[in-house]
């Protein structure tokens, strides 16, 4: 019972260091195989971040009065582990003129679990089908029952969503509504 | 007394924790029975109920082991036939398998007994699951069993959800897009957010950023992958052990077989409508088993539904190692019949919730966390009962266990979420706890009262 530390024990265990060493070198090239984008021994490397192709535009005599709405796709690269290494996506937007007159320019994906929410103007048909009665128009989702307020920058009023959708960028030129780019995160 | 054992111990020297001589005998022992309790438990080890062949005889339920096995083969035999026809790729998947089910003669029928196949191990895996429990067959130091089965089942679970995107069809489209966006909210767990692990996981699985060419693809490895490397494995267990696989006599094997086949005939296997990124489906469903999680996503912040898929499966494994004492009987093990029909009523609920798209999330949640409370609760207090009517020491430790253990988990897992939530309103979240203390409070309190009487009982003994 003495001998629990022999030559050949203390041996063994020094010779494991190097092929514990070797094993875990070898996460490196296996993680890149998987996901060739990160970078070698950066296992902390953030998210792909997709890339804009064409900027929407509309003009502004589509939205006479408040809460007229417009719906459009927004074309994005994502990064692809394929021969051809890229997706084109579309993602699905919403530009609201606001009472202020202002726009909300909003991504359709909900921030939840991805699923594409509508816009509904009538808070009784909010109050019913999302057990939440709000002021005015709202966007609301009908996977897991989320309501956004986009009085006020997109807020979670009700429903399990953790932050508001995200945001394209945006800018008036002239008669021009000009929608060049999106807020990254998320699924596509 | 006390006192005398110490002064033995010091005459002799020989008893001391410094005595490094006895420290060392005292550890050994422990490395021994350490060493034959993983022997106990690797010896156990029961994949398709291989152990049971003489009482799967006289009992069926010992049966179901060898029926995973038989309908893992039916996949794995059908699998094979229909990777003939089928075509992998986003653009003619769809195609390729609304061909295989309408115009290759006989393909429909190929196609029905993979998935019906593949529907019979789930439900076969599940009751195997729950026979385990019931019957105590992880009773004494077998408790890895529970762990084995649960991963028969969450493998069958996952090689459905990645078979399921091989159609690429609305329903499939979208559970893979729930799936995949899932690990994104482990980022909001302090330690692990800058890790990126999350985000990473998601575009491993998806092979990008978004779900495309690449998810497919690496789903189709994953669908095969699941069922060949543990097909390998299992082989090479059952070749080192020279056990059989199978206890059923192949007369009678026949007629779960033919039952797959003539549900394939008669009730053809769907293929929905072809994926769109741009509609989302409404009500949104995954398969069948995967429905009641699909329910609880509505209930609860994303970050407590990620973390409770985790918990859940884990806490299954943990279970058996707390059932203590040799007692086998389900009805005088009440806690482990109540977290059974816990688990069996709250997934066929939200289950049947889902499919008729029916959810309050400000006044479901209090109710059916309270449902939860309130059948813990009959079984803490049963438990008592039969405590103090067989006068069982081991019951005793469970109580108490359960008291001081189980009761907090379960404020921890129910009650705390209740509060983080956001979109509930500060009344809903006193109501609903409220409703939830309720059976805590008779469980804490009968215990209280029982610890007394008991401790009076002993004094009186004594006196």
């Amino acid at each position: 019972m003495m001998h629990l530390i022999t030559r050949r024990n203390l041996l063994k265990a020094i010779l494991s260091i190097p092929i514990l060493g070797t094993l875990a070198m070898a996460i490196s090239p296996f993680m890149r195989f998987l996901k060739p984008t990160i970078e070698p021994f950066n296992y902390m490397q953030g998210p792909d971040l997709p890339e804009s192709l064409e900027t929407v535009m509309f003009d502004l005599s589509l939205f006479p009065n408040a809460f007229d709405f417009q719906s459009f796709n927004f074309i994005q690269a994502n990064k692809e582990f394929t021969a051809l290494g890229r997706q084109i996506n579309k993602i699905p937007g919403f530009a609201v003129k606001l009472p202020n007159g202002d726009f909300a320019v909003y991504s359709r994906i909900c921030p939840h679990l991805g699923c594409v929410f509508n816009f509904v103007k009538d808070p009784e048909e909010v109050a019913k089908g999302y057990n939440f009665k709000p002021d005015g128009p709202v966007f609301a989702c009908p996977c897991h029952l989320s309501v956004f307020d986009i009085q006020h920058d997109g807020k979670v009023v009700s429903g399990p969503a953790p932050r508001p959708p995200r945001k394209f960028y945006y800018k008036v030129e002239g008669t021009k509504l000009v929608i060049s780019d999106l807020e990254s995160g998320g699924v596509a | 007394m006390s006192n005398g054992v110490e002064n033995i111990s010091i005459d002799k020297g020989k008893d001391s924790i410094l005595n490094p001589q006895f420290l060392i005998t005292k550890l050994k022992q422990f490395a021994d029975a350490s060493k034959k309790y993983v022997l106990a438990q690797i010896n156990g080890i029961d994949i398709f109920d291989e152990h049971y062949v003489d009482k799967a005889q006289t009992n069926p339920w010992y049966t179901l082991g060898s029926l995973v096995w038989l309908f893992w083969m039916v996949t794995i035999v059908t699998g094979c036939v229909l990777m003939a026809w089928y075509l992998p790729s986003i653009h003619e998947a769809f195609d390729s398998v609304v061909r295989i089910q309408n115009e290759i003669p006989s393909g429909g029928i190929f196609r029905g007994m993979h998935k019906y196949g593949a529907d019979a191990l789930i439900i076969a895996a599940t009751m195997r699951l729950y026979r385990i429990f019931i019957a105590a067959d992880y009773k004494p130091n077998r408790e890895i069993n529970v762990a084995i089965a649960l991963l028969t089942l969450l493998l069958g679970m996952y090689s459905g959800l990645t078979g399921y995107l091989l159609i690429w069809n609305q329903r499939a489209f979208w559970a893979t897009k729930v799936f995949a966006t899932f690990p994104t909210y482990v980022e909001q767990f302090y330690l692990l957010g800058p890790t990126h692990v999350g985000v990473n996981t998601s575009q491993i699985l998806l092979g990008g950023s978004s779900i495309g060419q690449a998810t497919m693809t690496r789903f189709y490895s994953f669908h095969i992958a699941f069922s060949l490397i543990a097909l390998i494995a299992v082989e090479l267990y059952f070749y080192k052990n020279g056990l059989k696989r199978f206890n059923i006599p192949w007369k009678v094997a026949l007629v779960p077989l033919f039952l797959v086949l003539i549900t394939s005939i008669i009730l053809p296997a769907q293929f929905g409508h072809r994926a769109n990124s741009e509609i989302t489906p409404l009500p949104i469903l995954s398969d069948w088993y995967f429905l009641a999680l699909y329910q609880f996503l509505k209930y609860i912040e994303p970050v407590w539904a990620t973390a409770l898929t985790v918990l859940i499966p884990l806490t299954v494994v943990v279970l058996p190692f707390f059932d203590f004492g040799p007692e086998k009987h389900i009805l005088k093990r009440p806690i482990f019949l109540m977290v059974c029909i816990m688990g069996l009523l709250e997934c066929l609920i939200f289950s049947f919730l889902i499919i008729g798209n029916m959810a309050n999330i400000h006044q479901d949640p209090p109710i059916w966390r309270a449902g939860t409370w309130i059948l813990i609760a009959i079984g803490v207090v049963w438990q008592y009962i039969l405590q103090e009517r067989y006068k069982q020491k081991s019951l005793f430790v469970i109580g108490d266990f359960i008291a001081y253990v189980i009761c907090p988990l379960f404020v921890l897992y129910y009650a705390f979420p209740t509060f983080i939530n956001g979109w509930i309103t500060v009344k809903d979240q006193l109501l609903g706890t409220g409703i939830c203390m309720i059976p805590a409070t008779i469980g804490y309190g009968w215990h209280l009262v029982l610890r007394k009487k008991l401790k009076a009982n002993e004094e009186g003994a004594s006196t």
